[in-house]
């Protein structure tokens, strides 16, 4: 029967009697005694032990002045009253001790036990009867129950953490990326032409390269009055990319290979392909224009992509107003 | 190779050699590609020995370095600045320091060398690409002052003539100085049995004082430390082309045994050079750690370091010999390392009346 009872859904326990911090005030007290880059704070549903509805609450800070190389800190609240001794008796540690967290971009050394980085862990318990280990009331018992939610709550906000983290080491890679672009590359081919005497080679396919996106490059060729205009599409990328592209001119068309969709604007035409390139795919766009001379051409235009998945095209700004 | 760099004379050859590096990043620049450049892995993983050679060269490891990384980019662009330099000094029939190149690049903005080993570093990857060697660069070391005195004439083209120096009469106590560049020298005669290469200053004194070169006519080497390339050339050419025996006298401990292994077998840094500066027929006379059971000589506490330095000998392929292994293992029971110059605990002649004479008729040198 006491099976049973765990695995049915009961309602919640009455949280009124409970006082819980709240992530806010969790927020706010990190945010006031600690100098750091990020904070995540949460709140679980009530639970009960022994018939004593309880709250549990977690707070997570990171980077900052907070220590690298040592141990994170772990701060133990009580019914609103922190625990300063006996950490190591305690439910709160012991919840984080067995976890792991590798998976959570924090190093452990051995594989559990207390992480470390520079981390700052803070736990509440809110409680009717907070079972003590001691009169002295410095730690909580290892009450199955709330090992267990304290985990749950902590895996919430260290969640939050390892998504923080990510999106910075993503950041990252891009802000190297960038360097190499538009610093030590560019460079490079000027250096490397230089000493062969050479023409410098286009540098845009090697930045799509490196970034992985799609090429839009346009070369002009031609004589007299006709000129050949070849759109070259290149996707250096690991996924399909499908996008619009437009292509404006002031010039008299002659005609497009393949066929584009042409309208016009303010005496400019424009046209517009609709383009979908698979990994590695190439494209041609052909036109001709009636000109004497070196035309003069804006950049192309890409539609419906993200601005970082094309080189050589000006992207336009989302206007979903328009569309159908 | 050391056939082709020693025909490479001719600085067109170096320079084609150069462009061609640049040639290939341009081409891959051309190909939409984005630069890189294969080297092989500079590791004792990947070090192999060669039969043919006797020496321990690079094996078919290769690393990428490719301008997809921001650390590969710069190098990459450095390589391209320091081809250019190299290039510009080879047409103005100039040379340059190791140094110099290194303060040089002081105006190269992104293209700057960060710390000299950087720009060293570049250069032995530019010599492993190009399979030829920093002379051909026109590139000098600093002055390593390295020395040697015995019977032996050399005939030396100096930039103010032709000199003919007896080693032995025609020289100072602090010997004849090795030039940078030993292909130059001509060995004239000698009548040495041997040549003993020596690790420390004090016990190359020690050795000249005792009148150790006469009595036993004996070339004196000394290494100073870790043996500059020149050297380690000298020895492989006074060993090959005159047939005399060297060995090896060095402190009893692991730095002192790579240094033999530089020596004998060729560096890990240097290793596609091997073929060119190693000694294979080198031989090592000690200090070994079974000296310090079997002389009883004073010693040292192994520090850390030393600790973690024979370790990683035990996994070093060069040092795979029976005894090698068991000499390790025993320095590693004892703990303990001793110095050339402990050998003075019995006297000052002790090392050129007893213990040299004694381990060189062991070792069947004498």
């Amino acid at each position: 029967m006491l099976e049973a009872f765990k695995t049915v859904k009961i309602t919640a326990p009455p949280t009124d009697c409970l006082s819980p911090i709240g992530r806010d005030l969790i927020y706010k007290g990190l945010e006031k005694e600690y100098n750091v880059d990020f904070i995540a704070t949460t709140t679980r549903p009530p639970a009960v032990h022994s018939g004593n509805p309880f709250v549990v609450e977690a707070g997570i800070a990171y980077g900052g002045s907070l220590l690298k190389e040592e141990r994170i800190t772990i701060l133990r609240f009580a019914n609103r009253v922190p625990l300063l001794y006996q950490q190591g008796g305690c439910a709160i540690t012991h919840a984080i001790e067995r976890m792991n967290w590798r998976q959570y971009e924090l190093e452990q050394p051995g594989g559990n036990g207390i992480p470390v980085g520079p981390v700052v862990v803070s736990v509440h318990v809110a409680s009717t009867k907070v079972p003590f280990t001691s009169e002295s009331k410095d730690a909580i018992a290892d009450i199955p129950e709330i090992i267990d939610e304290v985990e749950l709550a902590v895996r919430n906000v260290a969640r939050d953490l390892r998504n923080y983290l990510s999106r910075q080491k993503l950041l990252e890679k891009r802000k190297e990326k960038e360097e190499i672009i538009k610093k030590v590359l560019p460079k490079m081919v000027t250096k490397v032409s230089s000493i062969l005497k050479k023409e410098e080679p286009d540098i845009m396919p090697i930045v799509a390269n490196i970034m992985g996106n799609v090429l839009v490059q346009r070369k002009i060729t031609g004589k007299n009055d006709q000129r050949k205009i070849t759109i070259r599409l290149k996707n250096f990328g690991e996924h399909t990319r499908t996008f619009k592209l437009h292509e404006l001119s002031k010039y008299e068309l002659v005609k497009a290979d393949p066929a584009a969709k042409v309208m016009e604007m303010d005496g400019e035409v424009d046209q517009i392909w609709k383009i979908s390139l698979k990994p590695d795919e190439e494209r041609m766009l052909q036109y001709s224009i009636k000109h004497d001379g070196t035309p003069e051409f804006s950049m192309p235009i890409a539609e419906d992509i993200d601005e970082e998945l094309v080189t050589g095209a000006r992207v336009l700004e989302p206007k979903r107003v328009e569309e159908e | 190779m050391s056939a082709k760099a020693k025909t490479a004379g001719k600085d067109e050859v170096t320079k084609k050699e150069l462009l061609d590096i640049i040639g290939e990043f341009y081409g891959q620049l051309q190909s939409e590609q984005v630069p890189y450049l294969n080297l092989p892995t500079r590791t004792k993983a990947n070090i192999e020995y060669n039969d043919a050679a006797e020496v321990w060269v690079y094996g078919d490891r290769e690393s990428i370095r490719s301008a997809k990384t921001v650390r590969g980019a710069y190098q990459l662009l450095k390589t391209s600045y320091v081809v250019d330099f190299l290039n510009a000094q080879l047409d103005q029939a100039k040379s340059s320091t190791l140094r110099e190149l290194y303060y040089i690049s002081e105006n190269w903005d992104l293209a700057k060398f960060r710390e000299q080993q950087e720009s060293d570093r570049l250069i032995e990857d530019l010599e492993i690409v190009s399979e030829l060697q920093r002379e051909n660069f026109h590139i000098r070391p600093e002055e390593d002052g390295a020395s040697i005195i015995g019977p032996i004439k050399i005939k030396e083209q100096t930039r103010r003539g032709t000199k003919v120096i007896h080693c032995q009469d025609d020289v100072g106590e602090g010997g004849y100085q090795i030039p940078n560049n030993v292909d130059n020298l001509e060995f004239l005669g000698h009548d040495a049995k041997m040549i003993i290469a020596i690790e420390t200053g004090g016990m190359k004194d020690r050795l000249i004082e005792n009148g150790f070169d006469e009595k036993f006519n004996a070339i004196i080497v000394h290494l100073k430390g870790q043996p500059a390339r020149s050297t380690r050339r000298l020895l492989k050419r006074m060993n090959e082309e005159l047939k005399i025996p060297v060995v090896v006298f060095t402190d009893g401990d692991p730095w002192s045994y790579r240094i033999f292994a530089s020596v004998a077998y060729g560096a890990i840094k240097s290793a596609h050079l091997s073929e060119y500066m190693a000694t294979p027929a080198a031989q090592f006379i000690g200090i070994r750690p079974s000296d310090i059971v079997s002389y009883e000589l004073p010693t040292d506490k192994l520090s850390d370091q030393d600790i973690k330095a024979l370790h990683s000998m035990l996994s070093d392929p060069r040092f795979e010999t029976e005894f090698w292994t068991n000499e390790i293992n025993l320095q590693l029971e004892l703990n303990k390392k001793s110095e050339q110059q402990s050998l003075a605990k019995y006297g000052l002649d002790y090392v050129t009346d007893k213990y040299l004479p004694e381990r060189l008729s062991e070792m069947g040198v004498t």
